[in-house]
Order: C-alpha cells, then structure tokens, then sequence
C-alpha cells in the first residue's frame, strides 16, 4: 500500500511455505489427503457441551480437547506459522522489520482489541515488519492473503506471512445454532441434507514477490495472481440470493489477476451447505465464469466451517491440487439438491488446470475471491505482472464525528488550538444522515460508521445509486466489537441460557458488522474490508482504500475509522468517534499525494516511521509540509506537529480517520499547502500526504 | 355480551399488549405500542423483520409468557402479525396437557 511516483512492474506473488492446523490434523501436508477423498475431520464435540442443542457435531482440531479455548486461537497460529516459515526457510533473524504479517480472525473475545493476538503472535515469531488484523468474519483470512500481496506489491515488506486463526466456542457454537444454520448431520454441501458444521483452525502461506524468491532459491509453490472483494450490501447474515455479490468478487478478482474466465479452471466454493449460501454462491459463479462445465467443490464437506480460518485452509487445499494436478472432491454428496453446480466433483480426478479460483462469504456480507496460478502457469505476459499505472488520487468528501461534534471546522478549530474533545460522541442520530434507516438493530459503533460515511459522501456530492453502487466501496479501521452489543449478546446469555442466545445481538460480534450494515445502508457494492492495527489503524485503512482505488474499476473508495467506548473493561481515556474520507479518481482541490504503510516505529535502525514518514514526503523536503497531524509522538523535524490523541484520547481506529479528514479539509479549506498526517502505530506505521491542488503543487 | 367472552377479548388484549412489548424492547421496534397495528404484517414491507428477528421474537415470547413453543410449532403463518402471534400464545397456554401439547 504505497502511491508510486514511478508505475513499475508488478513482480508476480508467489507462495514459499505453507502451514496448517485444521481438524484432519497437524500439518499442511495431511491436506494432500484432500486429493484422495480420503479426509473427514467432522466429529462429535468433546471440548465442550452440547446438551440442549439440535447439533453436536464440529470440525474440531484433534488432540486439543482436554484444553480450556483461552490460547488456542494464537497456539493453533503458532503452529501453523512455524510450519510455514520453516517450509519457506524464510529467516526472520535477517531483517525482521521486512517480514510483515496479515491475520485473518473473525470473532474476537467480546470486549478485547482482535490486533492483540496479532501483536501476541508477531512477537512469539520475531516478526518486526508491519502487521495488520483483517476482521472480515469468514473472508477473513482470504482477504488477509490478498492484502498481503498488495502489500508486497507497495514494498512495504519482503515476506509476508498471511493466513488465519479462528476456535470454535461454545458461544460461537450456540450463535449458529440460533441462527438456525447447523446441521444435524454432517456438513454435505449440494446434498440433500442442508444445514452447515462449523470448525476450526490456522494456516498460513509465506508470500514474495517471485524474482526475490528465486534470488534465494526458494521453491515457488504456486502463484497468488490477484483477488476481488466485494459486499453484498442486503443483510447482516443471509446472502444476496441472486448471487451478484459473489460474482462482482470474482470480476474483480479476474480483473486484478489480469486472467480471463476462460482460464479459470477449478473453483473451490465457500460451499457450507447451508441453502441460502450454496444456492447464491452457484448463481454468482454461473453469471461470472458462465462455463457449465466448470468443476466445482467444496472442502468444508471434511474440514467444516473453519471460520476465520476457512479461507486460508481451503485456498491450501487449492494449490496443493494445482501442484498435483488433481481436484479435490466435495465428499459425502448424497442426493444432489436443487441448484447444485453442474460438476460438484463427487469423486477426486485428474486435471489439467493452470488457473483456480477460492471463494469465500461472510457476515456483513463481504465476499471474496482469491486466483491462484501454478508456478510456471502459462499465462500471457501481462498476468500477475502487469504495470500498475500510478494515478492521482483526490479528496471528493470528508466526514468526522468526536465529542458530539459534527462540524468539520469545529473539530479542526479544536485540535489546532489544542482544546480537549469530550471523550464520548454522545447521542447518534442516523435519522438526519440516513432518513430512510431503519434505526432498530443499530449498535453505537454501526451508527457511528454508517453515519460519518453518509456525510462523507454527502460531502463530495457522490449520490450512490444505479450502477455506481457496484463501484463504492468502503475499508474500514475498528478496534473491537460493539461495547453494547457485547453486553447485549452477554446479558442475553446470563438470562436466557446459550442454546436462547440474542441472534441478532451474535449477529453483531464480527468487528466488520458496522462496515458491512453501513454499505448496506448506503447501497455500497463495491470491496468492503475491516482492518485492524491497534493505533494508527484509520491511516491504514484509508491507505488501502487509495491502493484498491487505483487499481479499480471502482469510482469511490471510502476510508474509514471508528470506535465506541462502553462495557467494563475500558481504559478511562478510552474515548469514540468515526472520521471518513470518500476518495475518488476525480480531479479536486486535494490530492492524496502518496500513502505509505510500512514497519511499526522503534528506536534507532529499526525506526519503521521515519521510514515510512520519508517515503510519503517523498522528493518533498520537510520544510514544504505545512503541518502534521499525528496520534503520538512521530519522527518528524520542520513542521508543527499537532498529537491529536492527547485532544480525542486513546480512540485507536477513529484517530487516524478524524485526522485525515482533518487534513483534507485544513488544505481544501484554503489555508494549507500539505499536511501530512502520520502515525507510528500500532502494528503498522502509516502516512498519508495531503496536498492542495490549487498551488501548482503537482509537480 | 356474555361474561367469558368480554373476558376473552380482554385476555386477549392482554396478549397483544405482551407482544407489542417484546418487539419494541426485545427487537428495538421503534414504534409507540398503539402504532403497532396488530393486524399489519411483521416481517418484509411491514415492522421490517427478519428471519433473524424470527428467532429472538420465539425466544422472547417464551420469556414473555412463561411458555415453551415445541419445534416446528411457530411456523411462517404464525409469524405474520402480532394477531396471529397471540392466538399462538394463547393456543399454548391453553393447551390442555402443558405447551408441548400445542
């Protein structure tokens, strides 16, 4: 994620070390056992009880029963990270801080930052370069894998370590029980039999650019030639049954990977089993690849539902098919249902395919597809390599919310004076940004999200409908859950027992449920994603949003940063508020001049910041920048330096929003040539150069 | 009018009072109670339910009024409106041999 002064080949990503934990076993290589139909890791559940429950089946991790579910999501991790960094040889005593790492999670513990267990397992591994959480529910560590190619491609490291953790509970258990979507038989996804069995998990793939790779020679595996997301935009749990969600991912996908459909020549479907999912999922594939013939499986028939995880241990699944030119059957299919894919692969073959394609659906309704090529596929010479034009990037709208206050000017009078904003956002009425929202079922966090978009695009005069709608889309900073919805899914445990859970309330504990109720009620259909870093976490976000931007076909990416406070545990200068940036392509008077994310700061050698702070300025010298706005202390000498967070408080996901709306409208305003807006972070270090247009400064 | 019957209706207007309360505090319909037209549909172009709300408005009714709908009883049609809600509460608690009975 990093604007490029000159456009320059992409090198091709390729993967050099995979890792697994999933419930066949300990082991990327037990996945082999895919290419047999020989793998059912569905079993009754013993970690812990199902008494009361219509289910009692999970896709557990075997040899963890007797433990507590404290750990596991960062001890499955751990395992399946070493195992991939030591496939890859990867050293990470060489140069840590050029080792990043991307985790997919989807349900933290309510009330906790999800970037913990990412800062927890970067530290156990010796991992110093950037790292980010990608919290997109069951798109999770898919999206993760994609990010952490677009990360190589900005070179904002060298190796990234990309994947996903995720633990069944007992109260994610009871969550999908609610929701009516657990089977009582195993998960057979086509067959007759609906209903889904949820799992658990970790993998990883160790990513570099190819040319790199050889350099050391490393094994390249197989190739990531690109990914799509994209959001439903119609409800928090069920999926658009007409399938369009489903099939703008995979344009997008294709569009990024420079392939045609054509090439495609194996899906692995998300495929729970669920009726609602496998019948949309088909549809979407149908309308975007069109080729009846097309082989189509999906691996939760034996690895269940791994959540979090899924995405990653199905795309390992993918590429070990690939490299033994074989595809994996979608098992235990029995009485095929209506709207099944014309070839679910009922039993393992030989195939010769160059291209597949992963497919993965979330809560939220953000979808994802990711393309994988062999490592020598034959493809034609733009594929995975493609030049990526640079183009200018511009401010059309800004929004920010913090202490109740709503008026740009206002928010940025206080700041520049160094006034203390009121720690709470108080009152959130949707009505006024959303007049047709209906407001039931709107956590703080969702009303604060959808409400700042609203006004960002108000802002820049961007009125979302018809077929601009597939060309919006949003990447939002969070930090956890709901407050209040965490308290509202508990207090409905305590009264009415696990198995009477509140599903709507379970609905909300992904930390991308704000993102995805806030395109859904702005009719945003274009690639969603929630992201997490701990501080600094809004700069970021809106520096992918620039990064998808400019690879298109999108008109408007919005960039966005929100916390709520509330609950028990929070610290007493825990404070909320939402900050937006609607970017577009469109020329106006603030350009994004450049947008880095790189190592998180440190002393000495191993500062990430200046780094990246250099990177963003540019051929600029410090003195051409008229202000910096910040969340803490940043390496940076010339300028005023203005530390928001002592003005806003410890808002970890907003602070960087609100500041980059800030900028933009202290240069949109008149007064500013360049503002700089910068963070050490966190798991990452970002900054972002805003700079008015009307100076001449496009120089 | 007879006695058991006035005493029927005013049961029943009991009833309905009961459901208006689990959907604007169990739900967060916003709407004042007598804006709930017990006849008007819940789900779709209605109040605006979903089949998500389906489930925390069974659990809340089971709250509500002590009762225990068995599997498979509240289906679709019983879901309609707040109407045909409190006939299948009703059913319940006047089933003869306890709520699984219904």
């Amino acid at each position: 994620m990093k604007s490029t002064s000159d456009p320059a080949p992409r090198a091709a990503v390729g993967i050099t070390g995979i890792g697994a934990v999933s419930s066949v076993g300990l082991g990327a290589s037990l996945l082999e056992g895919a290419l047999d139909g020989s793998l059912d890791g569905i079993r009754a559940i013993e970690r812990f009880s199902t008494e009361g429950f219509q289910s009692h089946l999970g896709a557990m991790v075997p040899g963890f029963d007797g433990r507590g579910d404290g750990d596991l999501a960062l001890d499955f991790a751990l395992l399946a990270a070493r195992e991939a960094l030591a496939h890859a040889h990867a050293k990470i005593d060489g140069r840590p801080g050029r080792i990043g790492l991307v985790l997919g999670a989807s349900f933290g513990e309510p009330d906790t930052r999800l970037a913990r267990l990412t800062e927890r397992l970067a530290g156990a591994l010796g991992i110093a370069g950037p790292r980010v959480t990608v919290a997109t529910a069951c798109t999770s560590s898919s999206n993760a894998v994609g990010l952490g190619k677009d990360m190589l491609d900005a070179d904002a490291a060298d190796v990234i370590l990309a994947g996903g953790t995720d633990v069944l509970t007992p109260e994610l258990f009871a969550g999908f029980h609610a929701l009516g979507v657990l089977g009582a038989r195993p998960c057979a996804p086509y067959s007759r039999d609906f209903g889904t069995t949820l799992g658990e998990g970790a993998g990883f793939v160790v990513l570099e650019r190819v040319p790199d790779a050889r350099r050391r020679g490393a094994d390249v595996l197989g190739l990531v030639l690109g990914y799509g997301l994209s959001c439903d935009a119609y409800h928090a749990t069920s999926p658009d049954p007409t399938g369009a969600g489903v099939a703008r991912a995979i344009r997008f996908a294709l569009s990024d990977a420079g392939v045609t459909r054509e090439s495609v020549g194996y899906v692995n479907a998300h495929g729970t089993g669920t009726d609602a999912n496998d019948a949309a999922e088909v549809k979407g594939i149908d309308s975007a690849l069109g080729a009846a013939s097309l082989p189509v499986s999906s691996s939760k028939s034996f690895l269940g539902h791994a959540q979090g995880a899924a995405g990653i241990l199905e795309l390992l699944v993918t590429l070990l098919a690939l490299r033994a030119q074989k595809l994996p059957p979608t098992t235990r299919l029995e009485g095929l249902r209506r709207g099944a894919p014309a070839d679910p692969v009922p039993a393992p073959r030989a195939h010769a395919f160059d291209v597949a394609l992963t497919l993965n659906a979330a809560f939220a309704g953000a979808n994802s597809a990711i393309v994988l090529g062999t490592a020598n596929a034959r493809l034609d010479e733009t594929s995975g390599a493609r030049d990526v034009p640079s183009r200018p990037v511009f401010v059309a709208g800004l929004a920010a919310l913090a202490g109740g206050l709503t008026d740009i000017a206002a928010i940025a009078g206080r700041i520049l004076s160094g006034e203390r904003i009121e720690r709470r956002a108080g009152e959130c009425d949707v009505s006024r940004d959303l007049p047709r929202a209906e407001p039931r079922g709107l956590d703080p966090s969702t009303r604060f999200a959808a409400t700042t978009s609203a006004r960002a695009l108000a802002d820049g005069g961007v009125a979302v409908s018809g077929e601009l709608r597939d060309r919006v889309g949003v990447i939002a900073a969070a930090t956890a859950c709901s407050a209040a919805s965490c308290e509202e899914f508990r207090v409905s445990i305590e009264r009415r027992g696990l198995a009477s859970l509140n599903a709507n309330a379970f609905s909300r504990l992904v930390l991308n449920a704000p993102t995805g109720a806030a395109a859904r009620l702005l009719s945003l259909r274009g690639p969603a994603s929630t992201l997490s870093t701990g501080r600094g976490g809004g700069l970021v976000a809106v520096a992918y949003a620039a990064s998808l931007l400019c690879r298109g076909p999108l008109d408007v990416m919005l960039g966005l940063g929100f916390d709520e406070v509330g609950g028990g545990t929070g610290d007493p200068d825990g404070a909320e508020g939402a900050g937006a940036l609607a970017l577009t392509l469109a020329r106006g008077p603030v350009r994004l001049a450049s947008w880095v994310v790189g190592a998180p700061g440190g002393a000495g050698d191993g500062d990430g910041a200046r780094a990246t702070v250099d990177a963003a300025l540019g051929p600029r010298s410090a003195s051409e920048i008229d202000l910096v706005l910040s969340d803490g202390p940043v390496p940076f000498e010339g300028a005023r330096v203005v530390d928001l967070g002592s003005i806003l408080g410890d808002a970890p996901s907003a602070c960087g929003a609100i500041a980059c709306a800030v900028a933009a409208h202290l240069v949109r305003a008149g007064g500013l040539r360049r503002v700089l807006v910068a963070t050490r972070g966190g798991g990452a270090s970002a900054a972002l150069l805003f700079e008015s247009e009307r100076e001449g400064a496009r120089a | 009018m007879r006695e058991d019957m006035m005493k029927a209706i005013a049961r029943r207007e009991e009833v309905v009072s009961g459901v208006r309360q689990v959907l604007i505090e169990g739900l967060g319909v916003r709407r004042a109670p007598d804006e709930i037209d017990p006849d008007a549909p819940l789900f779709g172009t209605g109040l605006g339910l979903d089949s998500v709300d389906a489930v925390e408005l069974v659990v809340g009714l089971e709250a509500k009024f002590g009762v225990h709908f068995a599997q498979g009883y509240m289906h679709r049609r019983l879901l309609r409106t707040v109407g045909t809600l409190a006939d299948a509460v009703i059913a319940v608690l006047d089933a003869p041999r306890g709520p699984d009975a219904a």
